[in-house]
């Protein structure tokens, strides 16, 4: 447990066989402790008591109570350098990566009359050859001269001391100012260094290098906040930077410090781990302070040094703590607006409508990905990337001018079928001549087509309500021009002739009353009757049958062929309904013809598979098979405004899907277009 | 028979009428319904025809306002005009239905339907 060397005692388990050869120093004591809770024991028991006042030998009867004998030799040492300087120094040392919570341990030691120091096990060569070196240069005693030489020499002596004493005055003030003239050249080589760098790791590296020259101070810890609460800590272990953080309050220093008692015993742990000597070198963070009123950073840096080699150690440091700041704050700043960008240009990616910063002329800054429609290489025109045009969008506000901050009234810009109401707000900053736009694209071309829809179908409601009057105030006189004509052809005293013309006054009333009936039953809006009372049973070719009547007139100038082969097999629908259906297969039919052309109707049935197929075939322009996917779609239509909403496809989709149907197309650009309606047949009447 | 017809339409009237005297029945005609109220009981007519629909008093109100009587009562409408609740509900003995099949068919109905509805009272 206890070994003895030449004034140095080693308490606990170590390697010692080249450490044997350790060289004293006259004036030190040493005591290596390796760092185990039986130590820690030893130790807390001065925890109450006080330390301070600890006499030589209560403590050395106490070691050798706890740990072993320990010869006169160096008991009598140990008592001459405790009482001539306390030059007695306590080394602990622990493992690397040990989680040691020695807060206690510091502050006791703190109270007591030794000094200390916390070294890695494997440092322990260093420590030993740092602490020798000091003690290597013993002066030589010269052999004394004859005494009739030192007669004749003293003369020469004087003056050669006098000559040296003032060479050597010359020589200490060149040192000094070579000296001062190295240090100031060693910082504006900082400086350049510090310029260059990039981030945190690059100071790190550099402050790494600095502080070579001090092999008694440690890797440097880099300690640094923004909003008070997030510390963030920065340490190069071998060539990687490690970074962690936790949320901590710390009492940050203002200036310089070399961290005491509980001050030390605090930031043992905070950093966990065995510390006997901190100096705290805080940065003025005056840049990010004014983004970040609470941001502060600190340089830690553990010190191992002697107190002669302090003074030299913390000038260095404080020579360098100004533009260590400067650098910090800079990175910092730079690292905050770095973030702070890419998260605005995040924000604006993440809008669903196209944003851009635009210059007066036309030049995109800034945008969102939805505005670049046409990402281009050469051009960073707005028109270009966004509408891929070769001018200004038709519409574009450029010319309008807002007030600063003010947005205009929107605009509206069309193309490719697409329509936006711009918004437009102009950015400038204080005292900066560039004046830059923010213009916001909302998308109303599904907006304009809503709006397009319900007027169409206002219309179309208040003129099935129209031709429902209609119908109802043209049937009664209707009734009495059939019955006058059914009379008068049963009246006796009528000539054959007029009778054959009684007949074809009635077939016409008959006639016109049927289709009035249709008509009615075409546009009764659904009376309260849910959609299964509804149901009927019928077919297919009578469903077509009744609604052939009303196309009349828009299938004049075509070719129609009807084969309608169905008629016994059933279907259940609601006729009503499900003649919308074949009036806007028909209707887009006539449509795609811009001249005379044909239109075949068919009706077919699949017994195998229990169905009936109701087809409607044109030979018009087609649908290109780019637009095949679409046709289904609501409010996608390609004809001229006001000849459709895009809405008669997609209704009469989800009519025949209603009624457990299933539509189709296929088409033939320039060839034939084919819509087929398949039901599922109940049963037949054959 | 004497059949009281009451229908705002002028050409619906004149045609039963002339369908009816065909048949040499004897006809009243009414073009509102308070005519035909008035006219209901200054003849006590075998059958009435009244139509459903019809502006200021409709059919339906006539008949609420008709005391209990023999008369056979026929409501005609177009087909929109009224739904079978409604004729259920109202003193109506029958409906038929506007526009009239074939008028000389629709005399000889009514003939019939009068001829039952004598032979039940």
């Amino acid at each position: 447990m206890l070994i003895e060397g030449q004034n140095v005692l080693w308490v606990g388990k170590f390697d010692l066989t080249k450490k044997n050869s350790f060289l004293v120093s006259n004036n030190t004591f040493y005591i290596f402790f390796d760092l185990t809770d039986p130590v820690k024991d030893f130790f807390s028991q001065w925890a109450d008591k006080d330390f301070k006042s600890l006499t030589s030998n209560l403590f050395l009867n106490q070691l050798e109570k706890q740990f072993g004998e320990i010869s006169a030799a160096n008991k009598s040492n140990f008592l001459k350098t405790f009482t001539q300087d306390s030059s007695v120094e306590l080394v602990f040392t622990y493992s690397k990566g040990k989680n040691l919570l020695l807060g206690d341990l510091v502050f006791i030691l703190n109270k007591g009359p030794f000094k200390f120091n916390f070294i890695e096990k494997d440092e322990i060569n260093d420590y030993i050859s740092s602490r020798s070196q000091k003690n290597i240069s013993t002066p030589e005693k010269m052999s004394e001269p004859p005494e009739d030489l030192k007669a004749l020499s003293s003369s020469r002596d004087d003056l050669e001391s006098q000559f040296q004493s003032q060479s050597s005055d010359i020589k200490k003030f060149v040192d000094e100012q070579n000296m001062r003239l190295n240090s100031e050249r060693r910082l504006v080589k900082l400086i350049k260094d510090l310029a260059e760098l990039n981030d945190i790791d690059d100071l790190l590296l550099i402050l790494r290098k600095e502080l070579k020259g001090f092999n008694y101070l440690r890797e440097p810890l880099l300690i640094y906040t923004l909003d008070g609460e997030s510390v963030f800590f920065s340490q190069m272990r071998n060539s990687e930077r490690h970074e962690w953080y936790q949320n901590i309050k710390l009492d940050w220093p203002e200036k310089f410090t070399v961290a005491k008692g509980a001050d030390l015993a605090n930031w043992v742990n905070v950093l966990n781990r065995p510390i006997s000597k901190l100096v705290l070198l805080p940065f003025s963070l005056d840049l990010s302070q004014r983004f970040f009123p609470k941001a502060k950073a600190l340089l830690i840096v553990e010190d191992l040094s002697l107190a002669d080699q302090q003074a030299l150690s913390h000038q260095f440091l404080l020579d360098r703590q100004q533009i260590l700041s400067m650098s910090l704050d800079r990175i910092l700043i730079e690292y905050q607006l770095t973030l702070f960008s890419y998260r605005w240009e995040k924000v604006f990616d993440h809008l669903k409508d196209p944003v851009a910063v635009i210059d007066a002329n036309y030049n995109v800054l800034r945008s969102n990905q939805k505005f670049l429609n046409h990402p281009d290489m050469q051009s960073f025109k707005c028109y270009k990337v966004f509408a891929n045009r070769d001018t200004p969008c038709v519409g574009c506000p450029m010319e309008i001018e807002p007030a600063v901050d003010a947005s205009v009234n929107p605009e509206r810009i069309e193309f490719n079928n697409k329509s936006y109401r711009l918004l437009r707000n102009r950015i400038q900053a204080p005292g900066d001549q560039q004046v830059l736009y923010f213009h916001r694209y909302y998308d109303e071309t599904q907006h304009d087509q809503i709006l397009k829809t319900l007027f169409q179908l206002e219309k179309m409601s208040s003129l099935g309500e129209l031709s429902g009057h209609l119908a109802h105030e043209l049937n009664n006189p209707l009734t009495g021009v059939m019955a006058l004509a059914q009379v008068l052809q049963a009246s006796k005293e009528i000539s054959p002739q007029i009778k054959k013309d009684l007949n074809e006054i009635e077939t016409g009333a008959r006639r016109s009353l049927g289709i009035i009936k249709n008509l009615m039953n075409f546009t009764k809006a659904d009376q309260g009757e849910s959609l299964i009372e509804s149901l009927e049973s019928i077919s297919l070719d009578e469903c077509v049958e009744r609604t052939l009547p009303f196309l009349k007139t828009a299938l004049r100038q075509h070719r129609l062929f009807v084969d309608l082969k169905t008629k016994e097999y059933l279907v259940r629908l609601v006729p009503q309904i499900f003649q919308q259906v074949i009036f806007n297969l028909i209707q887009n039919a006539v449509q795609a013809l811009s001249e005379q052309g044909t239109i075949k109707i068919w009706s077919e049935v699949d017994e195998k598979n229990q169905r009936v197929k109701l087809l409607v075939e044109d030979n018009g322009v087609g649908i290109p098979p780019e637009n095949i996917n679409r046709i289904f779609d609501a409010f996608y239509t390609t004809k001229k405004e006001g000849q459709g909403t895009g809405l008669g496809l997609s209704i009469s989709k989800q009519i025949v899907e209603t009624f457990a149907g299933y539509m189709s197309v296929e088409s033939k650009p320039g060839v034939f277009t084919r819509f087929k309606i398949e039901f599922p047949y109940e049963g037949s009447l054959k | 028979m004497k059949i009281l017809i009451i229908d705002d339409d002028e050409i619906v009237r004149l045609s039963l009428k002339r369908a009816f005297e065909m048949f040499s029945h004897q006809v009243f005609l009414a073009a509102c319904g308070e005519e035909g109220l008035v006219l209901w009981r200054e003849h006590n007519p075998d059958t009435v025809l009244v139509d459903a629909l019809m502006p200021h008093m409709t059919g339906f109100e006539v008949l609420d306002n008709v005391h209990a009587n023999s008369s056979l009562i026929i409501l005609i409408s177009a087909f929109t005009g009224a739904t079978e609740s409604d004729i259920h509900a109202s003193k109506a003995h029958h409906f038929i239905a506007k526009p009239f099949e074939n008028i000389i068919e629709t005399v000889k109905q009514i003939e019939t339907m009068y001829e039952n509805h004598c032979r039940k009272i």
